[in-house]
C-alpha cells in the first residue's frame, strides 16, 4: 500500500498536539526534580493504587497546583476518625436487578461479616478479612511484604519478571504466605515465565502448611530457573510483578511496590473505612462533583481518575462521611456490567443475634 | 549551539528548559497520546520523560540528534506503561475510549481503531514513521531493534492496514 493514499489520516494524526497547561507542568516538575518521583508514583497508582505508594506522594511539589481539591478530601478523611461504630451493606447489581450479598459490622474496630445465603439467611464468615503477607524473594527481584485479599480469593501467586527490554526472562522466587486463619491457601500454584513468549512454565511449590490457632505459615517451594539470572539483569531496569487472582500486583522500575489489595477488596468484600482513608490520601486522584442525587440523597460524588476500576465514592455533605460506594466491573467475554454497590450506617451495632 | 544548550540544561537555567520543553513536547506528545490513546497517560508520560532526559543529560552524546534522544527516552516510558499496562489492558476493554477529553484525532475514528488493531510493535514502527517522520535507522535507535526489523514491521503494519481500511477507505486499496 503506497500511504500516499492515507495522508489526510496521517496530516490528522499529526495535529495532535500538547495542552496548553502541560509545559509550565513539564517545567515545574523539572525544576522540582528531586521531588519528581511523586509525578511517577501519582502515574502508577493512577492504575494500581498501591497501598504502600499512597503515603509517599502527599507532599510531592508537583501536586501543589491541584490542592484545590485538598480540603474536601481531608474533611472525609478527618470525618472517619470519630467513627467507631459503623455497618457495611453490599449489594450486586446486574441487568437492573440489585441483590443483597453481604453484610458486615464493625464495632470498635472489630469486623464480622456475614453472606447472604439464597434463602436470605446470613452465614458468618470465619475467615472473612485475614491479613495475609505475601513475601517473594529471589536473585531477581525482592518485594516488600504486602498486604493481599481475603482467604476464599487466593488462589495462585504468579510471578513475572521482566528485563530491562521489556522480555520476560526467567525467575526464581520463593512464595511464603502469612497470616492468621489462613484455611486452604497455600501457593500451589506458582509460576514462572520462561521465555517471552508467554510460555508459562508450572513450577509445583509442594507447599509445607503448618496451620494454628496463633497464626499459619505456609512457605512455598523456591522456583527453580532454567537459567540463572545474571548480574546485569538486576540493574535498575528490573522490574517484576505478581499476580493474586487475577489483579496484578507491580513491582516499580524504582523498585516500589504496587500493590492492588485494596483494589481487590473491592471486588471480594465490603471495603472498611480504613481502606477508603487510605486511598483517600492521594488527592490528586479523586474529581469532585456535588450535588449529585444518589438513592434519593444529595451527596458529592468522588471520582477515582485514570484507574481501570470504575470506582465512585458518594458523600454526605453535612457529616462529610461516605454514604454509598459504587464499582462498576465489566466481564471481558461477555462484556457483561455488574455494579457492586456498598451502603454504609454509622453508629450502628450488630443485632445481639443474627438471624441465620 | 547545542554544546550551549546542554550547558544551560545540566545548570537548570529556567528559559532554556522553557525553550527546549516547548520546541519538543508536541513532537512527544504526540507520539505518546496516540500509542496509549489516554489525554492524562499521554501528558504523565510527556512529563516523564522530560523529568527523565533532564537527569540524563550528562549522558547525552550527541550520537544522535535531541528529537531522536527524546523520542528514545519516551518510548521507554511508554513501553515500561505498556508493560504494566498489558495485565489491565484486558479488565478494561474500554480503555482509550473513556478519555473525557475527544481531541481532535478522534473524530477520525477509522484510522485510530485500524491502528489499535495492528500488532503493538507494528504500530509502534507505523507511527514512528509516518507520524513522527523518523526515518529506518532513527527508528532503530529508538526501539533497540534492528533495520531490517524496523523495515519488516513497517511492511506488516501497511499490510494490516491496507486490509483493515478496505472498508472504510476504499479509495485506498484502488489506487496505486
Amino acid at each position: 500500500m503506497n500511504t500516499n493514499n492515507l495522508k489526510p489520516e496521517i496530516e490528522m494524526l499529526k495535529q495532535e498536539s500538547a495542552p496548553q497547561h502541560l509545559k509550565a507542568q513539564i517545567v515545574t516538575a523539572i525544576l522540582n526534580e528531586q521531588k519528581s518521583k511523586t509525578m511517577t508514583t501519582k502515574k502508577i497508582i493512577g492504575f494500581g493504587l498501591p497501598a504502600i505508594a499512597l503515603g509517599i506522594v502527599a507532599t510531592g511539589a508537583i501536586m501543589a497546583p491541584k490542592t484545590a481539591i485538598a480540603n474536601p478530601i481531608a474533611q472525609v478523611r478527618n470525618a472517619f476518625e470519630a467513627v467507631r461504630d459503623y455497618q457495611m451493606t453490599t449489594y450486586q447489581v446486574v441487568d437492573g436487578k440489585r441483590e443483597r450479598v453481604s453484610e458486615s459490622w464493625v464495632t470498635n474496630g472489630k469486623r464480622k461479616t456475614f453472606t447472604v445465603e439464597n434463602d436470605g439467611t446470613l452465614t458468618e464468615l470465619s475467615n472473612d478479612l485475614i491479613e495475609v503477607q505475601t513475601t517473594v524473594k529471589g536473585a531477581l527481584f525482592e518485594l516488600k511484604p504486602i498486604e493481599v485479599a481475603t482467604s476464599e480469593k487466593v488462589k495462585g501467586i504468579y510471578i513475572t519478571a521482566i528485563d530491562k527490554e521489556q522480555k520476560t526472562v526467567p525467575g526464581k522466587g520463593l512464595i511464603t504466605v502469612e497470616g492468621k486463619h489462613l484455611g486452604d491457601i497455600s501457593p500451589t500454584e506458582t509460576f514462572v515465565i520462561s521465555d517471552s513468549k508467554n510460555k508459562i512454565r508450572e513450577g509445583r511449590s509442594q507447599a509445607k502448611s503448618n496451620n494454628s490457632s496463633k497464626g499459619s505459615r505456609v512457605e512455598g517451594k523456591p522456583i527453580e530457573i532454567e537459567h540463572p539470572i545474571k548480574d546485569n539483569q538486576t540493574s535498575k531496569g528490573k522490574s517484576a510483578s505478581i499476580e493474586v487472582v487475577g489483579q496484578p500486583i507491580f513491582v516499580s522500575d524504582d523498585g516500589e511496590l504496587i500493590t492492588m489489595s485494596d483494589d481487590m477488596l473491592f471486588i471480594v468484600a465490603e471495603m472498611s473505612i480504613e481502606s477508603l482513608q487510605k486511598l483517600l490520601e492521594d488527592e490528586t486522584l479523586w474529581t469532585i462533583e456535588p450535588n449529585q442525587w444518589i438513592n434519593g440523597q444529595l451527596t458529592n460524588r468522588y471520582r477515582l481518575k485514570e484507574s481501570f476500576i470504575n470506582f465512585t465514592v458518594y458523600v454526605d455533605p453535612k457529616s462529610k462521611l461516605p454514604v454509598l460506594t459504587r464499582q462498576i466491573q465489566k466481564d471481558v467475554e461477555t462484556k457483561k456490567e455488574t455494579t457492586i454497590e456498598v451502603e454504609y450506617n454509622y453508629g450502628v451495632r450488630p443485632p445481639t443475634e443474627i438471624k441465620k | 549551539m547545542e554544546a550551549e544548550l546542554l550547558e544551560k540544561l545540566k545548570a537548570k537555567d529556567v528559559d532554556a528548559i522553557t525553550n527546549w520543553v516547548e520546541q519538543h513536547q508536541n513532537d512527544l506528545y504526540r507520539l505518546l497520546r496516540h500509542l496509549t490513546r489516554h489525554t492524562e497517560t499521554a501528558e504523565d508520560l510527556t512529563q516523564q520523560t522530560f523529568v527523565r532526559a533532564i537527569k540524563a543529560i550528562p549522558s547525552f552524546q550527541g550520537r544522535c540528534t535531541m528529537r531522536t534522544w527524546l523520542h528514545r527516552i519516551a518510548f521507554r516510558e511508554y513501553a515500561a506503561w505498556r508493560r504494566k499496562h498489558r495485565f489491565l489492558a484486558p479488565l478494561n476493554p474500554e480503555w482509550g475510549k473513556t478519555d473525557s477529553a475527544i481531541s481532535l484525532i478522534d473524530t477520525n475514528e477509522g484510522i485510530l481503531d485500524a491502528l489499535q488493531k495492528l500488532h503493538p510493535a507494528h504500530r509502534e514502527a507505523f507511527l514512528l514513521h509516518e507520524v513522527q517522520e523518523l526515518t529506518i535507522e532513527e527508528i532503530a535507535e529508538v526501539t533497540g531493534d534492528s533495520i531490517g526489523t524496523i523495515k519488516s514491521r513497517l511492511h506488516h503494519a501497511r499490510e494490516k492496514l491496507k486490509r483493515e481500511l478496505a472498508t472504510t477507505f476504499p479509495q485506498v486499496i484502488h489506487e496505486h
